[in-house]
């Protein structure tokens, strides 16, 4: 069995891993995320039913704040819950990030690292003087990580601990937790539909522009998917699916990476400036955003403007219409963009004998952690059952849900500050002019199209959603 | 590239490398917004003959066996 720690063995050569099929269950981050997430949920429902919390542990540092004393005072009296909390995450992330073929010994040092840095993003991005700046914390630890990695410099070893889609992911079934599964019912179809819409016609856009260009049509077909389905996964997955040249995978990452970052600045700004209500800028966020990281710190900084005066909607909308626009709307279709795309490829652009692709792939190639996502928000729902709405808001939100939100807050920002830390500008490679721009005019049509079905066909859906 | 309907296929072939740490190598900006050890990307990688990314289950007439049982 060829699985490695290392890139190139002892000869120099590179690795390869063998055929996974189930294996994966225990070599994949989505998988990872799923046992983590669950793992927690589970762990907070038994601690629940027997007339205890896990909030003693899923502490986060004190909200809006002027004293700083207030700060001081509180990392005083709650020292002993951060270190088992430290210890906590450390260990469930160890076992699986060994398990993935990391080594502890670069893991443990760099998470420490991101532990600490995160309570300084939480602390800083939580002062009202900052918060007045709209730096809410994921655009904290996105610019912090940015500076770090792009103009002071980490030792390669350490990006062991920054793993942006492990962190992610687990947060995202860490949400699946805290949103009722009745609402993805609901509004799941328009999701869909809303995604699909905007997907379609953003993937058609970069791909016809590519080719009228004279772009090769695999890379066509790879900036459409990373532009239109979901971000760098869908551009390496399609990419893979097409037999593109081996270059083209780095140029759709580039162009990925550079406008998901621009659009955690500009789409919670721009809604901001709009006064856009929260549910329906998380929708224009989930569609028109690249990446799930990115697009949860996009939503994630709209949701800190919850409140603020013209802004109509609860904190938490956002994140949850972003959740359902990208996640159900967009992610769980890679596997069969994939396949079609495969199909396409094969039998239409190769023109080479040969069996067609197999529709397992359709499975292979699904985003497994959202079957995390579903089961955590299942499993909730049915907890809820038992409980009357006010019963489950006064016991069940404060004792089992919240903490575990809590928990899926500290995901995030791991996340959001390895965004930062793992994009180095200068390691990208050069995407040319041309896909430049047949990216570019996929995006301006994706952010528009996105904006009009948010914010006037769909937007009684989106402003609706907590009721 | 066809897709193998037999046991002659990328994933055995000395040309093709696909280990996630080896594509987080190439692919540095892998990393940023996703992940070599990401569902999605099953289990593709690179022909180091044709300079391909591509998916494992793929083949060509230049197959040549890297000796090591699948599994």
């Amino acid at each position: 069995m060829g699985k490695t720690q290392d890139a190139w063995n002892e000869s120099g050569e590179p690795q390869k891993v063998r055929s996974m099929g189930w294996k994966e269950l225990y070599l994949k981050e989505d998988w990872w995320a799923i046992w983590l997430g669950l793992g927690i949920v589970a762990v907070a429902y038994l601690f629940f039913v027997n007339g205890s919390s896990i909030k003693w542990i899923a502490i986060l540092p004190p909200g809006k704040w002027t004293d700083f004393s207030v700060v001081t005072q509180h990392f005083a009296d709650h020292i002993t819950q951060y270190i088992a909390q430290f210890v906590m995450w450390s260990v469930i992330f160890g076992v699986s990030i060994k398990a993935l073929g990391f080594k502890l010994a670069q893991f443990y040092p760099s998470f420490l690292f991101i532990y600490i840095f995160s309570i300084i993003i939480f602390v800083v991005g939580q002062n009202k003087t900052v918060v007045n700046l709209n730096l809410e914390p994921p655009l904290l630890a996105l610019l912090l990580g940015l500076i770090i990695s792009n103009f002071i410099g980490l030792p390669k070893w350490m990006d062991t601990g920054f793993r942006v889609e492990y962190y992610i992911k687990t947060g995202i079934v860490l949400l699946g937790a805290t949103l009722p599964f009745t609402l993805i019912v609901w509004a799941g179809p328009t999701a869909i539909l809303q995604a699909s819409i905007v997907s379609i016609t953003t993937f058609s856009v970069i791909y016809f522009t590519a080719t009228k260009m004279g772009i090769d049509r695999r890379l066509a077909a790879t900036l459409g998917a990373g532009g239109a389905v979901c971000g760098v996964s869908g551009a390496i997955a399609i990419a893979g699916a097409v037999g593109a040249k081996k270059e083209h995978a780095p140029i759709a990452i580039t162009l990925v990476i550079v406008w998901a970052i621009v659009m955690i600045f500009v789409l919670p700004l721009a809604s901001k400036a709009m006064q856009l209500p929260v549910g329906v800028a998380g929708a224009w966020i989930g569609t028109s955003e690249f990446a799930d990281a990115a697009g949860f710190a996009a939503a994630n900084t709209y949701d800190g403007y919850a409140g603020q005066p013209g802004i109509a909607g609860n904190a938490g909308d956002a994140v949850q219409a972003f959740t359902l626009m990208k996640v159900v709307g967009r992610d769980v279709w890679i596997g069969i963009w994939a396949f079609v795309l495969a199909l396409i490829a094969t039998t239409r652009w190769e023109r080479t004998p040969g069996s067609k692709p197999n529709p397992a792939e359709i499975w292979w190639r699904f985003p497994k952690f959202v079957i995390g996502f579903l089961l955590a928000s299942i499993i909730v729902t049915l907890i809820a059952t038992h409980y009357g709405q006010a019963d489950f808001k006064k016991v069940v939100v404060p004792e089992m849900v919240g903490p575990i939100k809590d928990l899926r807050t500290w995901a995030f920002i791991f996340c959001f500050f390895s965004i930062g830390l793992t994009t180095r500008f200068k390691e990208l490679a050069n995407a040319g002019m041309k896909p430049f721009i047949a990216f570019t005019s996929g995006v301006v049509v994706n952010v528009i199209l996105g904006f009009v079905l948010s914010t006037i066909v769909f937007a009684s859906y989106w402003s609706n959603m907590s009721h | 590239m066809a897709q193998s309907s037999g046991a002659e296929c990328c994933f055995g072939c000395i040309h093709f490398h696909n280990s996630p740490e080896y594509l987080e190598r190439i692919y540095p900006g892998i990393k940023s917004m996703s992940s070599g050890h990401a569902s999605v990307r099953k289990d593709d990688g690179i022909c180091s003959l044709h300079d391909l990314y591509l998916s494992a289950a793929a083949h060509c007439d230049q197959y040549s066996s890297d000796g090591v049982e699948n599994g």
